[in-house]
């Protein structure tokens, strides 16, 4: 094995997936963890669905979002050799995140009887390649950097580069090298790429194949060797906004735990029942900053298959196969209305502007936004249209994608849903997820009780009212306020605790003492329900349940947080 | 430098005559390294330590941390890793991290940090020299040191081949 084998071989880091893109002056090449402050790109979020198969390799899709000029987009992440790589689906992550997504029921029923509209006391709710060699030196034996492998993959040119570690300043050897390659990757922030590079990894690079536009970026899958999911964070310090959200779907063979971060239990008194939404972040950052800012709230554990039909559902499949097993020839206006069916998934856009002119005098963008629209009838015949080989694009771009995400939900025992936000001062670990076989299944659901405590002296909007929480605790308030919200003195986490591959784990916080003396003292000053009104007239309206499900504003952006969090 | 550090540190100096502790009597400063994901678990000389890879490449050891003693919520650490025969060269990495509440006996702990192994093939098997150590004010380091035996875990790299 050649000395640059093996340190390919033998590379560090185990949180090599260090996604990370540059956007100085020179470029808002974003994407990955980190993007230059200066530069208006909108890093939004974070999410990343991580599987673990069977004989533990690994593979992980990964969002990207990335707004500015196409021509500047560059994404890298250092890798171990050379992993699989292909095009996943932005509506894989969409249907997924809805269908995952916390919610916190609270059912209402009254006791008693309001004044005031009686109809307002009926119903109510809580609001509710080619591999080469290349380098500086041509003649020297040993070029600093060549090509592992190169190729196309959905909108994107991707080149995974081996750098000598040797070389005397490896990271500008690899960026000139892309540069000089087209890649259009700048200098500023690099220096976080030398640890992972100086130990022998490589660099995997992805741009946007002229023609496409930054609209064209869509999550990118990686298949790597066996191992353990890790988020490479620390190279997102550089420039990362302030509690950005990570969201991580982790596939396995039992509930996923944070092995090296916290476990954060959320105290739910805190959580705005009323309206979750509004609160739910600023509750998980709040609880994050309490565990060191390096902490995941689980949010759902439970069988994946259930989600596989949400990602991509047999209604689907089955009516792509039936498209796809019929013969269009002659009617290709047809065919294109029913491609249009899955107009909503990525990458019908680009397989129709591949595959699709658009008539005289229609401008492009409006044609493919709606080929349909411009279509004279479903029977037309489109000359210069090949049915089989757009049918073969749409497969291979758009429905591929999403069925291999179904496919890693059917052939994982168990999902876990993890999120957290950070800061760039607390992305000093990588994270890194490992696999409990005690912990049972979470549900995303919560569920409460709220009981409006009615008089005939006061109308139902005033009344005093209490909500009971799973777990056993009771919270009065008045009105639609509700009493408490992450900036109070309440602990965020009711528990924080580091688990291991097997147990419950070790508590190395319990609020659960204060929390109860707080509420209980909290609770004494809040009226009841005035007396004196007619007992009698007491009807109980229907039980009313409003189910929040809410997602998250993942913002992910710009700008370099120096300032470290405030710790409760 | 503060009055306080100082003179921890001139304490420390005299337990250990060479600015090296290894865990002194309680009310001392200490710092103890050990191993662990998610707990803190001492190391012994010549214990055996797994290997662990992550999905994206690369082999690291859990280390983990304990001190006790000493003032900040975020010590500055270095993390030392080379082959215990000196073969290769070491393996530095400097960490600051904010450390766990204090425990019942006063040891604040950094749990489940990620050591990197460089070249980890033919490491295995061989005792590795892992060394932690913390500036003190006065100059002088106060380290934590074991020599342990590197086992190639659940996904082992590729036999040496040399």
């Amino acid at each position: 094995m050649t000395r640059l084998t093996r340190l390919r071989t033998s590379a560090l880091f185990v949180s090599a997936l260090c996604a990370l893109a540059f956007a100085p002056e020179r470029a808002s090449a974003c994407g990955g963890f980190f993007c230059d402050s200066s530069q208006p790109v909108n890093q939004q979020a974070e999410r990343i669905i991580f599987a673990q198969e069977a004989d533990g390799s690994v593979t992980a899709v990964i969002q990207i979002q990335y707004q500015g000029p196409s021509e500047r987009f560059a994404w890298m992440l250092p890798v171990a050799g050379s992993p699989e790589i292909s095009v996943s689906s932005d509506a894989a992550f969409a249907r997924l995140q809805g269908a995952s997504n916390p919610v916190y029921r609270l059912n209402t029923r009254v006791e008693g009887s309001c004044g005031g509209n009686p109809a307002s006391d009926r119903g109510g709710s809580a609001g509710g390649a080619d591999a080469g060699a290349f380098g500086d030196d041509a003649g020297s034996m040993e070029p600093p950097v060549s090509v592992v492998d190169r190729g196309f993959v959905g909108p994107y040119d991707y080149i995974v580069i081996s750098i000598d570690p040797e070389a005397p300043d490896v990271v500008e050897v690899g960026l000139e090298w892309l540069r000089d390659n087209g890649y259009d990757v700048p200098t500023m922030g690099a220096d976080v790429l030398r640890p992972y590079l100086e130990s022998g990894m490589n660099l995997l690079a992805f741009r946007l194949v002229k023609g496409n536009d930054a609209g064209s970026i869509r999550p990118v899958r990686l298949s790597f060797g066996p191992g353990l999911p890790s988020i490479p964070l620390r190279p997102t310090a550089i420039a990362t906004q302030p509690d950005m959200g990570i969201l991580v779907w982790v596939l396995g063979p039992s509930r996923a735990v944070p092995a090296n971060y916290r476990d954060l239990e959320l105290n739910e008194a805190l959580i705005n029942w009323l309206n979750p939404g509004s609160t739910y972040d600023a509750v998980v950052t709040r609880a994050a900053n309490e565990a060191n800012g390096q902490g995941f709230v689980t949010e759902m554990a439970g069988p994946a298959a259930p989600l596989a039909d949400v990602i991509w559902s047999d209604a689907e499949a089955t009516e792509w196969a039936s498209i796809r097993a019929d013969d269009w020839t002659g009617r290709e206006g047809q065919l294109l209305f029913a491609v249009a069916r899955f107009a909503q998934l990525d990458g019908v856009r680009e397989v129709l502007q591949t595959h699709v002119t658009p008539p005289d005098g229609v401008p492009e963008d409006a044609f493919y936004d709606c080929v349909s629209c411009y279509l004279d009838g479903t029977e037309a015949d489109l000359p210069g249209l090949e049915p089989t080989a757009l049918l073969d694009a749409m497969q291979a771009d758009v429905i591929d994608p999403m069925a291999e995400t179904r496919a890693l939900f059917l052939e994982s025992p168990t999902m876990t849903r993890l999120y957290t936000t950070m800061s760039a001062d607390e992305m000093t670990v990588d994270p890194i997820f490992d696999f409990n076989d005690t912990l049972g299944d979470y549900s995303n659901v919560h569920v409460a009780d709220r009981i409006i405590e009615c008089s005939p002296s006061i109308r139902r909007f005033e009344a005093p009212w209490r909500v009971e929480l799973e777990g056993g605790e009771t919270v009065r308030g008045l009105g639609n306020t509700w009493p408490f919200d992450a900036s109070g003195e309440m602990p965020a986490n009711a528990r924080i605790r580091r688990v291991g591959t097997s147990g419950e784990g070790e508590v190395i916080e319990d609020n659960t003492a204060a929390i109860a003396e707080a509420l209980t003292e909290h609770n004494a000053s809040v009226p009841g329900a005035p007396t004196g009104g007619t007992a009698g007239a007491c009807s109980a309206s229907p039980g009313s349940s409003s189910a929040v499900g809410f997602g998250f504003a993942l913002a992910f952006g710009l700008g370099v947080f120096a300032l470290r969090r405030r710790r409760a | 430098m503060r009055p306080a550090r100082a003179a921890l540190a001139l304490a420390l100096l005299a337990l250990t005559g060479a600015g090296c502790a290894e865990a002194p009597p309680h009310e001392s400063a200490a710092i103890e390294l050990g191993t662990g994901s998610w707990r803190f678990e001492p190391l012994e000389d010549g214990q055996e330590v797994e290997l662990v890879r992550g999905a994206q490449g690369g082999w690291h050891m859990w280390i983990s941390v304990r001190v006790r003693g000493l003032e900040g919520d975020a010590l500055p650490l270095r993390l030392t890793m080379q082959p215990a025969d000196e073969s290769a060269p070491p393996s530095e990495t400097e960490i600051r991290l904010l450390l766990d509440p204090a425990d019942d006996e006063g040891w604040r702990k950094l749990v489940g940090y990620t050591g990197i192994v460089n070249e980890p093939s033919c490491l295995v098997g061989e005792l590795m020299r892992v060394r932690v150590s913390t500036p003190m004010d006065d100059g002088t380091t106060m380290a934590s040191e074991r020599d342990v035996r590197v086992l190639g875990g659940a996904y082992p790299p590729e036999p040496c081949s040399e």
